[in-house]
């Protein structure tokens, strides 16, 4: 069936980008698959007027975040664990001090507004243009810019930008 | 560096995910597939509901009966005397239902049969096991507490995405398949096949030719015609003029006669739904128009709604209608017609928001729409089973954790409605939450509920 094929070919190419989106939507990597794999799934629904690889990536890519904002307002108990963020962290390259820059990282993401995460997650994890996040989020050009300069202000007053320019990033 | 670059370098170390993170590829094509199949399933529990509000009704009033006994029927779609709406038990009764374990299905584990009530017996058709596709079938009669295989059925009639309407004495199904003969034949032209519970045979029918290679979407019954409509929904060009055709087929002359609406000018049909009510048939086209100029698209979608009348002619109905919703599983409940929960409509192309719209009734004459509040699965989008005096709500397959002071929402969650007091109560999930087989279906008295593993349970009195 081409059109089972061509979506098994999308999954086997996106998958991972959309978990890494939703691992810092959420903070919680068991979420992200969660999420990454109900996107796919309405995808797969979607699949016959969506036409381009291109437009399947922008639905998967619109419908995960969507989920993640509605699933936040949902869950009764949306605070992820300090020990469940390490854990899941413990898989990545390690370096020195890295477990430590993965946990800041994600727990100032989750001190951020929804909306402002959102735009950071986008704009700088997913490459989105500001008129790309604007229209995925529905909200004006101009939100994206204050919600993403409100972001990057946070980061950089818990000291995160600091770090990075430091020796991890070597 | 600058703060772009520095906080893009952060968000990706934040984001790594650690080797071994395999796409479950197999799992989703499942789930997919699965979730596809019960969507396209919602329509025969709609066109089942309505059969047995009929099936209730017939035995009651000669007149109604199939075969037409009674006073001469007129020359049109319709029957001579409306259908009335069917009694049912009372919503504070329905409340104390229990499940029960009923004898399993002789086709052992199935997902998406066709299931549908007949007024005394439970039809399962088809579905598929390990991806293939069956073409046998089974009959329940919960008095007798028995199944019995029904022959298979010959010809071109498959089961596969098909849709299904109950005439009150044969079931009516097609998916319009082509097959590849080298003559035209009836193993490869598109027939529907008619099933006589009665007589437990098969009847064939060839579709018109003005429906081969479109797709059945909707059917209905009148009383006295199957109303078939069919459509070409994925053309493959964003700007193909999307064929409609509908027809009417008398199962007592096994006459066809081809009634294609004209649709306004440049709505060519993408989807459709359809109910019966009385002396009118409804159709919503929902049709979409992509523009295309300096290398960039736009899409344009909509949707239109017709009325045929008895005296056999479409009328353009749409006037204020919303043009963004899709119309799910459309039952006509004697006095309303009834739509579940659905999706928004803004075209093919178009990526739509995963937002819904709550279901409603909608006056039958007039097409006034009176929303139906959002009950304890209002967020799942339920299925609505119309019992003759109130709706059960079923979570097919949304998982929805839960919030301020809410339990969460899963599969086979069910609540109910009562039209009376406007309230909503949970109703109890059946036992261990089984895999659905396909929605469930109101059987005059009780919910018949047929899971993924061939197990059939009764929520009953």
């Amino acid at each position: 069936m081409a059109r089972d094929d061509e979506f098994a070919e999308f999954v086997a190419a996106r998958y991972r980008a959309l978990v890494r989106t939703g691992l810092l939507m959420t903070g919680d990597r068991g979420h992200a698959e969660d999420l990454a794999q109900s996107a796919l799934i309405r995808t797969y629904l979607a699949w016959g007027r969506l036409r381009k690889p291109t437009n399947a990536e922008a639905y998967a890519r619109r419908t995960l975040v969507r989920l993640a904002l509605r699933a936040r307002q949902r869950r009764w108990n949306a605070e992820i664990p300090a020990e469940r963020v390490a854990r899941h962290g413990a898989g990545a390259p390690a370096g020195p001090g890295h477990d430590d820059l993965v946990l800041d990282v994600r727990r100032a993401l989750a001190a951020l507004p929804p909306g402002q995460r959102a735009v950071l997650v986008l704009r700088y994890l997913d490459d989105q243009s500001e008129a790309q996040t604007a229209q995925l989020l529905g909200i004006s050009v101009g939100t994206v810019k204050s919600r993403a300069a409100r972001g990057l202000a946070s980061l950089r007053r818990a000291g995160l930008l600091d770090r990075e320019g430091g020796p991890h990033d070597r | 560096m600058t703060d772009d670059q520095r906080v893009r370098a952060l968000l990706s170390r934040a984001a790594e995910l650690p080797d071994g993170a395999e796409p479950p590829v197999g799992r989703l094509l499942g789930q997919g597939r699965r979730k596809r199949k019960l969507r396209a399933a919602l329509s025969v529990l709609a066109v089942t509901a309505v059969a047995a509000a009929v099936a209730v009704a017939v035995p009651l009033i000669p007149a109604l009966r199939p075969g037409r006994a009674g006073p001469p029927a007129p020359s049109g779609l319709f029957p001579a005397h409306p259908r009335p709406s069917a009694a049912g038990p009372a919503a504070t009764q329905i409340s104390r239902f229990r499940w029960s374990a009923l004898p399993a299905s002789p086709l052992g584990p199935l997902s998406q049969p066709i299931l549908a009530w007949t007024g005394t017996k439970l039809l399962e058709l088809g579905g598929t096991s390990r991806g293939v596709w069956e073409f046998h079938g089974a009959a329940f009669n919960p008095a007798a507490r028995r199944w019995h295989l029904i022959p298979a059925v010959r010809g071109n009639v498959q089961f596969q995405n098909a849709v299904s309407v109950w005439t009150g004495r044969q079931l009516f199904v097609t998916n319009g398949q082509f097959a590849r003969c080298p003559a035209p034949s009836v193993s490869c032209l598109p027939h529907a096949g008619l099933y006589d519970p009665a007589a437990d045979r098969w009847s064939l029918t060839q579709l018109p030719q003005q429906m081969w290679g479109l797709e059945p979407m909707a059917a209905a019954w009148t009383g006295r015609d199957v109303i078939l409509a069919a459509a070409q929904p994925n053309p493959g060009r964003l700007q193909h003029p999307g064929r409609l055709a509908v027809a009417a087929y008398d199962p007592a002359t096994g006459h066809w006669q081809v009634i294609t609406p004209r649709l306004p000018a440049r709505h060519p049909a993408r989807y459709l739904s359809m109910v019966a009510t009385t002396g009118r048939v409804i159709l919503w086209s929902l049709w979409d128009q992509v523009n295309t100029s300096n290398h960039a698209a736009s899409d344009h979608a909509g949707v239109d709604v017709l009325a045929l009348g008895s005296d056999g002619t479409w009328r353009d109905v749409t006037s204020h209608w919303p043009q963004e919703q899709n119309v799910t599983s459309p039952v006509f409940t004697g006095t309303a017609i009834l739509v579940s929960p659905g999706q928004i409509w803004c075209g093919q192309a178009c990526i739509s928001p995963p937002s819904s719209f709550p279901g409603y009734f909608a006056d039958p004459v007039t097409l006034h729409r009176t929303t139906i509040p959002a009950g304890p699965l209002g967020q799942a989008d339920p299925a609505f089973a119309w019992t003759g005096r109130a709706i059960i709500a079923i979570d097919l397959d949304a998982s929805i954790g839960g919030h301020d002071g809410q339990g969460p929402i899963r599969p086979d969650d069910m609540a109910l409605w009562d039209p009376a007091t406007g309230h909503w109560q949970r109703l109890p999930a059946p036992p261990g939450y089984p895999k659905l087989a396909a929605p469930p279906i109101w059987a005059g008295k009780q919910l018949l509920e047929l899971t993924g593993n061939g197990n059939l349970l009764s929520f009953h009195r």
